[in-house]
């Protein structure tokens, strides 16, 4: 990561408003991009760029909670969601391949589930090998439709959506193990309940 | 229960691995603008710590403070203030707009107890509706959402806040300021109709587990004519579509006090229009044509959207009304298609002097 990265970092925790122009200077076609691939089929231009835009604002609001050598990670991170929450203000859901449902029983444990959800994900990332990793993080978390992540990746279609099916197995094998299986009798995977 | 999709899933991670391919349909300084002024408006809301009131009200707290009479004495009701403060924030106050009702204590916009919540209807302005609900406690303020529903409404709608919180809510009476809208002529009513709105605030709607407040309340719709005021661009501004190469024409404008409808046209708009508008019932496009169609209905509304990015309306007294592109709405009339724009603040129509759309001006037809 460049100095210049780190000392405008440390501007603009200082609130210095030069700082935030020049991270969007410098980020605003990345940011943009990944808002554009989840809402731009959808909405129109101007919602992008509203959507880009208050990427930038929650970063000058956190600037102190982020890492000078994860700022591309969670600008992108930012991006995603806040273009993911806009499609559901307009009640439009983005489809994906086999977007598996999971089902769990029993609230109380929900929150300790979110943190086991963090662990569970990132090891199936790992364990997955590139290309696989890589058509899965576009898929699912860029929502990059699988022609386009072909396209992009000079893969064919159908290799990508096999690649993609092994990364659900592998997510699947991890859960397995993580006991999702044995502390919830009623639970199957693939989201069917089983009595 | 609970159901979890791995998209949702994927909200654990952060990445910084995966080299896209930069799509360039926005600029970077076209976001560093809008960041910019966002962050501007910011600051000066923080700035405002007292919610301005309007002049009739004023005049009298101060006649009441001079007179030694409370507030309630010399007539001024908490509604009476409730109202005053709403045209300050539409920035109505002195202007002629006859489509802006407000409603009279004694006859209409009784405060209705619901379960939880008082409502009381301040104004109409056509289909749009001011309430004001309370009590609402300053975090229900901050972090509810607000839903209604009504016969005839297909699903439910979002009830927005009026300017922005600080704005809209009031700590000292806990109340808060939103207003609905129905587009009455979908729905099919008339304006000798009552119409009972169910209203409901909840941190997450969708969760039936999660606390909520609610109420109903009844509102009266207008259908009256709204006072319009057009432009013709000439024999029309034509606009090429990159994506395509094919060209649009737009033909003008019709303005009224709550905002505007731009008016163009292109071959396919029909086409594109029904598919986007009858998405929820329409089975008969595969993934692939629904794909292909949105790609180019949304081609052609960026296409639109840059011819009348810097557009302006300019008033009498020189202030001007821009940012004409957040749309409310796209649909067919008369076999053109017409685009929505809500002003952020009414207008008096009688002083709207001009338009200027693609660096030419024009006046009213």
């Amino acid at each position: 990561m460049s100095v210049d990265e780190k000392s405008a970092l440390r501007a603009l925790i200082r609130r210095d408003e030069e700082a935030l122009e020049w991270f969007i200077g410098r980020y605003a076609a990345y940011v943009s991009t990944v808002v554009y691939n989840i809402i731009g089929k959808i909405m129109t231009v101007s919602d992008v760029e509203e959507v880009a835009s208050d990427v930038f604002l929650v970063f000058w609001e956190n600037a102190d909670k982020v890492r000078f050598d994860k700022i591309k990670a969670y600008l992108g991170g930012i991006a995603r969601n806040l273009a993911k929450a806009k499609t559901r203000e307009h009640s439009q859901d983005i489809p994906l391949e086999d977007d598996v449902i999971i089902i769990f029983n029993g609230d109380p444990e929900h929150a300790t589930l979110q943190k086991e959800q963090a662990i569970m994900i990132n090891q199936a990332l790992l364990s997955m090998q590139h290309p696989e990793n890589e058509i899965f993080i576009r898929h699912y978390y860029y929502y990059q439709p699988v022609a386009q992540i072909s396209e992009e990746m000079g893969i064919n279609i159908s290799t990508v959506k096999t690649k993609l099916r092994r990364g659900r197995d592998k997510l699947r094998k991890i859960l397995e193990k993580r006991g999702y299986d044995d502390g919830n009798k009623n639970f199957r995977f693939d989201g069917q309940y089983s009595g | 229960m609970m159901e979890i999709k791995i998209s949702d899933l994927m909200d654990n991670i952060q990445d910084d691995t995966v080299q896209m391919k930069i799509q360039n349909t926005v600029s970077s300084d076209r976001i560093k603008e809008v960041t910019m002024k966002k962050l501007l408006h910011q600051n000066s809301s923080a700035q405002r710590r007292i919610k301005k009131l309007s002049k009739t009200s004023l005049i009298a707290a101060v006649l009441a403070a001079t007179l030694a009479i409370s507030a309630l004495a010399a007539g001024l009701t908490y509604w009476v203030q409730k109202q005053a403060e709403l045209r300050g924030i539409l920035g109505i106050e002195g202007k002629d707009i006859p489509e802006y009702l407000e409603y009279n204590l004694k006859n209409d916009g009784e405060a209705v107890s619901g379960d939880s919540l008082n409502v009381t209807v301040l104004s109409t302005m056509r289909n749009r509706h001011y309430i004001l609900i309370s009590p609402v406690t300053a975090e229900q303020a901050e972090t509810y959402e607000w839903y209604y529903k009504c016969e005839g409404m297909i699903g439910r709608s979002t009830a927005s806040l009026v300017g922005d919180l600080e704005q809209a809510y009031d700590e000292i009476t806990q109340s808060l300021m939103l207003y609905v809208g129905f587009y009455t002529e979908q729905m099919k009513l008339n304006e000798t109709q009552q119409v009972t709105v169910t209203l409901r605030g909840s941190a997450d709607i969708d969760n039936e587990s999660e606390p909520y407040v609610g109420a109903e309340f009844k509102i009266t719709p207008s259908i009256t004519e709204l006072a319009t005021t057009s432009f013709t661009f000439d024999d029309g501004i034509v606009f090429v579509n990159p994506l395509t190469g094919e060209t649009g024409t737009l033909f003008g404008a019709e303005i009224n006090s709550i905002g505007m409808s731009w008016v163009f046209n292109y071959d396919n708009a029909e086409k594109h229009v029904t598919a986007y508008m009858g998405s929820y019932y329409r089975q008969d496009l595969s993934t692939d044509e629904w794909e292909q169609i949105m790609t180019e209905y949304t081609s052609w509304l960026n296409a639109f959207g840059d011819v009348i990015r810097d557009a302006v309306i300019t008033l009498s007294d020189g202030s001007v009304r821009d940012e004409l592109i957040a749309q409310t709405g796209v649909y067919l009339e008369d076999g053109v298609i017409k685009v929505d724009v809500l002003f952020n603040q009414m207008v008096e129509l009688s002083s709207v002097e001009s338009m200027t759309v693609n660096e030419k001006t024009y006046t009213p037809d």
